[in-house]
């Protein structure tokens, strides 16, 4: 035997009917008495029609904030990061630094010898991954204790997560972070430039991190779209 | 020993996808578009709502949750960011503002009439919006991302079934402030 309901819906009921999560129970006798009640079919249609004029409403809102418009986050591209130009010039400056014979300046000078002659793992080479919206990710697996991150965003809101896998002890060296916030967590670091300014990072890893990826997001990732102001250092050798 | 360490990095790649835990970028590819409009709409300032989402994303790092949760989880600490903020009175001033002349958002070229009704509109709206209880907005903010009513329930702190209730309360109140035109969006 159908049930219906002796009273009219409450319009919390009209409203589940709308977004269609009626609960099992409710479909026959809700339902039922929606269809055969004519003030109700009439509730009905007018909560309808309040439901979708509120959602144009809010797409109006989208179009006009405060009396300005939000910017529309544009497609990018990621550049070649490791350029071997890039590359060859680094190679020389540490070359005439290691003249010197400074241990860590030799080690990164073999390092860089060791890309340049294709003799380094080609699991060294930093993979980018380019997506469509206002993020992208460079990723390269780690092998060696240090790296350093740095970046020029001038007038620039965005963030940088650095993110090293499982790692639970980072440390990290500003170089010049002025007018950055830093913040490092067990298994990442999230770096905001809240100034114009230039950042460097030298930032130490366990020995365990394998990974790590940088994950440029928000109006940063479009400015350096823009700009190409980020250089992500070879993994220096301990 | 390179075909050793590539092995091994690919070991602990596999581990890490293994784990469960949902790629950042990934996660930001699917949900920040949604977040940013929502956020933007809950307090009004799209420079405010930027970094609120940056800074949810920040804290999903450093407590990452299983992807099935993941949504929720990032809209309910966006909105608690935006509400502490605005609780310790966070100034804007903090922050670094977008140059100004953003690109409009595609609209097309509309007479200079029809543009001035529309932000009147919108500013009527916005108004509207801002006096709406906080909970009663989220609500309504929540099911226009698409939310079902269980998760709004539990973002709240209210039964599934009230939502529906407090869903049509709300409209309620918000086409008694202001006219609800559906025909709005073909302005």
């Amino acid at each position: 035997m159908n049930q219906t309901l002796e009273r009219h819906p409450d319009e919390g009921a009209m409203i589940r009917v709308i977004d269609g999560v009626l609960e099992p129970d409710e479909v026959e006798t809700v339902g039922r008495h929606v269809q055969s009640c004519a003030s109700c079919t009439s509730r009905l249609e007018q909560l309808r029609l309040v439901s979708r004029s509120w959602t144009s409403a809010l797409n109006l809102t989208d179009g006009v904030v405060d009396g300005r418009y939000p910017s529309v986050p544009e497609p990018m591209r990621v550049r070649a990061w490791a350029s071997r130009a890039w590359l060859m010039r680094a190679a020389v400056l540490i070359l005439a630094v290691g003249m010197f014979g400074i241990p860590s300046v030799r080690a990164a000078v073999s390092n860089v010898w060791q890309r340049l002659l294709g003799e380094s793992t080609p699991a060294a080479e930093i993979e980018s991954t380019a997506i469509t919206a206002d993020v992208m990710t460079l990723a390269f697996p780690f092998d060696g204790a240090t790296f350093e991150l740095s970046f020029d965003s001038p007038q620039a809101m965005g963030a940088v997560f650095v993110t090293f896998g499982k790692a639970e002890r980072v440390r990290v060296r500003v170089e010049n972070g002025r007018g950055t916030e830093l913040l490092v967590q067990p298994a990442g670091m999230h770096v905001r430039n809240t100034a114009r300014s230039t950042a460097s990072y030298r930032i130490d890893l366990p020995m365990d991190v394998r990974e790590v990826r940088v994950i440029v997001a928000g109006r940063l990732a479009r400015r350096l779209e823009a700009e190409s102001g980020v250089t992500i250092e070879l993994p220096i050798q301990p | 020993v390179f075909a050793q360490r590539s092995e091994r990095v690919s070991t602990s790649r596999d581990d890490l996808e293994s784990s469960g835990a949902p790629d950042a970028s990934v996660l930001y590819e699917r949900h920040a578009a949604g977040l940013l409009r929502y956020l933007t709409r809950m307090c009004g300032d799209p420079d405010l709502a930027a970094d609120a989402v940056q800074e949810t994303f920040a804290r999903m790092l450093a407590r990452p949750v299983p992807d099935e949760r993941s949504h929720a989880w990032l809209f309910r600490v966006g909105t608690n960011v935006v509400r502490e903020w605005a609780r310790t009175g966070r100034r804007r001033s903090e922050l670094l503002r977008a140059a100004p002349g953003g690109v409009a958002t595609g609209d097309t070229a509309q007479a200079p009439d029809a543009e001035l009704e529309r932000r009147q509109l919108a500013q009527r709206v916005r108004a509207a919006l801002d006096r709406l209880p906080e909970r009663d907005r989220t609500i309504l903010l929540m099911r226009e991302e698409g939310f079902t009513h269980q998760q709004i329930a539990s973002a709240v702190g209210t039964t599934t079934k009230s939502v529906g209730t407090l869903v049509a309360r709300a409209l309620r109140r918000m086409s008694a402030e202001i006219p609800l035109r559906s025909e709005w969006t073909q302005q």
